[in-house]
């Protein structure tokens, strides 16, 4: 049931409640007044058209071009594009029996249709009686007989044709086309003929996928349903020389993979992998995927299908061999694959490189490139006084009793609770907050004082104080309350 | 263990180019500053003189205890930081297996993996080394600011010993120091005790 302008409506009904005379529209409480054990559940629009994206992603297998058809409540479907495909599943015939029996295995119901155009299939598979297979050429026949409202129009537009007496298709037909769009206000005449002219073929439909077709795609079926990693890695074993085979007659490198099951319960599970570098060899092609883990793909009760394809891919670089083996070109590739290799057990954040950024402060003067994006562009740095080789992250506090004088380095500190005595200080070095940076005024930006000490036992920390005595020794907690935040110590780094 | 060394002039077993062959190298300190100190002998000596990236490794639980990665302090140890090709794993085991698959690969340089178990170990090796097996040799390092010892505790083939090293500045690479030498209070080479 759902809410709506008439209050709580039937949005859809199973066959028991249909043989009890419900219907979708009817208002729930006259449901529940002519049937009070009438179980009935919120309806959930979004699972809905996310059932209907995944059955559509598992009925790739039939075809690249599978689109979802969710704009007539109560009327969903899928519109699968099978120009020049059937002949792969042995014909129409054939082919219409394997969708029926798989979806009937999988406890789908559905009603299927196959005709010249998506418009009369969509009609046929609704409305149609008995034959529901059109062989070419013979769709005005097939659709004369059927109601108006086989033709996607809306039902008011479908109340106003049966005013004017006009029922079938057929009589449709019959009309001249300019006249049928002018018995109607705005819009609506020129849809009714364009649909009937999509349904009849004289105007084309493009069909929008669910996800764009592959380039390149390869994949296998198998008589019993694969059930475990270990037999999707055989097979994958398999696909992966024929991409490679169908990517390098193009000239082209996956640069994004993606390995599809498809289970026998009517559902696909995927698996994608990004590629740092165009690649073409199978072997590298199928240890990325493995890497990634097949043991993720939920495989249910079996899949009886897999398609690898290569969603994405780009011109492949022809390497000419050195006769010294071209041992730049070799460490390049090696690196990509072993690039690709981590980024996939590990996850692409988890290898990187250090990218310089246009910052004084240390915790800002770094950023994480991604490996696969190549090394950095060398930035201009101005010499620094050391750094230390590791950056506390965040900073640690530091106690400190006693410094010498208030603004210089401190005489004794206390860092993970082991005092240091302090006998040979360096600094400061000052390093200004960034004043064009938004302010925070309960947690005001302070100036630092970096200081390089040295304990009694020579060992050596990067310490520094957050704040100025008498000039950076207050905060504003909320408007006009102003409070004492007097200098803190910080360790950010420990010297070799 | 350390991997390559630009250290030519020098005959000590402690720095000795042929140390770099040796495959796994291990160093390790005591304390986080000791442990800095391993990693820093262990990064100056990786992967000179080869133009293919160097990997350095570490667990999450480490780089939480010891700090990221600082770009500054890396060039400051004479290393070009867009060479480096840094891994961080969720765990351990991850960081072998990164160590492993990365020398397989013949793509890098060498690598240095910061490790928790084995005491806060720094491991770093070359092509062809195992990386989960025993390492040949292991140093221990401890910081000072004056120069002081590298231990050889333990390698094949090597007999045990203890050297003065001292990092200089200028050169980007460690040096014997002499003994009884006046390193005064500002050294021109800071000063990695590698013990």
């Amino acid at each position: 049931m759902q809410s709506g302008v008439r209050g709580l409506t039937l949005s859809a009904t199973n066959p028991a409640a249909r043989r009890l005379g419900h219907a979708m529209g009817q208002a729930h409480a006259d449901a529940r007044a002519a049937n009070p054990a009438l179980i009935s559940h919120p309806a959930e629009p979004e699972r809905d058209v996310e059932a209907l994206r995944l059955l559509a992603l598992w009925a790739e297998r039939y075809s690249p071009c599978v689109a979802m058809d969710a704009a007539s409540p109560g009327r969903e479907g899928l519109l699968i594009d099978m120009t020049g495909g059937a002949h792969l599943f042995g014909g129409e015939i054939a082919l219409l029996t394997d969708m029926a029996t798989r979806l009937k295995a999988a406890s789908i119901p559905a009603r299927l249709a196959m005709a010249d155009t998506a418009g009369a299939a969509w009609a046929l598979a609704r409305f149609g009686q008995g034959r529901r297979l059109v062989p070419a050429g013979k769709t005005r026949e097939a659709l004369a007989p059927l109601p108006s409202a086989a033709l996607r129009i809306s039902a008011e537009d479908v109340k106003l044709l049966s005013r004017f007496g006009l029922r079938t298709l057929g009589e449709l037909m019959a009309l001249p086309r300019a006249g049928l769009a002018r018995r109607f206000r705005g819009e609506a005449g020129l849809t009714l003929v364009r649909r009937l002219d999509q349904a009849l073929g004289s105007e084309p439909e493009i069909l929008e996928p669910v996800r764009p077709p592959p380039g390149w795609r390869v994949w296998r079926t198998f008589l019993e349903p694969v059930i475990d990693a270990a037999g999707v890695e055989t097979v994958l074993d398999d696909l992966a020389p024929s991409l490679a085979e169908i990517l390098e007659r193009d000239g082209q490198g996956a640069r994004r993979l993606t390995l599809t099951g498809f289970r026998v319960d009517g559902r696909a599970t995927s698996l994608s992998v990004a590629l740092g570098a165009p690649s073409a060899r199978p072997a590298h092609l199928a240890k990325v995927l493995k890497e990634r883990g097949l043991e993720r793909l939920d495989l249910g009760f079996g899949i009886d299908a897999l398609m690898l394809t290569a969603d994405l891919a780009e011109p492949l670089k022809a390497v000419q061999a050195d006769l010294d083996r071209g041992r730049d070109e070799d460490a390049t590739l090696a690196l990509a694959a072993l690039l690709d290799r981590l980024g996939a057990r590990l996850g692409e954040a988890s290898v990187f490189r250090l990218e310089g950024r246009g910052s004084w402060l240390p915790e800002r003067s770094q950023a994480r490139r991604p490996a696969d994006r190549g090394p950095p562009t060398a930035l201009a740095a101005p010499p620094l006084p050391e750094r230390p080789l590791l950056l506390l992250d965040p900073p640690e506090p530091v106690q400190v009793p006693i410094a010498a004088i208030p603004d210089g380095p401190p005489a004794r500190f206390t860092w993970r609770r082991v005092a240091h005595r302090v006998v040979r200080a360096e600094g400061p070095e000052r390093i200004s907050p960034e004043w064009w940076r938004p302010i925070n005024k309960a947690r005001p930006a302070r100036t630092r004082d970096y200081f390089r000490v040295e304990d009694g036992e020579g060992r050596r920390y990067w310490l520094f104080r957050e704040g100025l005595y008498e000039r950076e020794d207050q905060r504003e907690v909320e408007p006009g309350v102003i409070e004492a935040h007097p200098p803190g110590w910080w360790m950010h780094g420990v010297f070799a | 263990m350390f991997a390559a060394s630009s250290l030519h002039d020098c005959t000590n077993p402690a720095l000795a180019p042929r140390a770099a062959r040796l495959g796994l190298e291990e160093a390790w300190g005591e304390g986080i500053e000791g442990r800095i100190a391993a990693l820093a002998f262990a990064l100056a000596r990786a992967g000179e003189g080869d133009p293919r990236p160097t990997v350095l490794a570490a667990p999450r639980p480490w780089v939480r205890e010891h700090g990221l990665w600082f770009r500054d302090g890396l060039t400051g140890l004479g290393l070009d930081p867009r060479s480096l090709l840094i891994i961080e794993t969720q765990k351990e085991a991850q960081v072998l297996w990164a160590l492993e698959e990365a020398l397989r690969s013949r793509a890098v340089a060498g690598t240095v993996a910061a490790l928790m178990s084995f005491g806060g170990r720094v491991r770093s090796s070359r092509q062809g080394a195992d990386a989960s097996r025993a390492a040949r040799s292991s140093r221990r390092l401890a910081s000072r600011v004056r120069p002081s010892t590298a231990a050889l505790t333990r390698s094949r083939g090597e007999p045990p010993g203890e050297w003065l090293l001292e990092w200089d500045d200028e050169a980007h690479r460690f040096r014997l120091a002499a003994g009884l030498a006046d390193h005064g209070l500002v050294p021109r080479g800071r000063a990695v005790s590698a013990a």
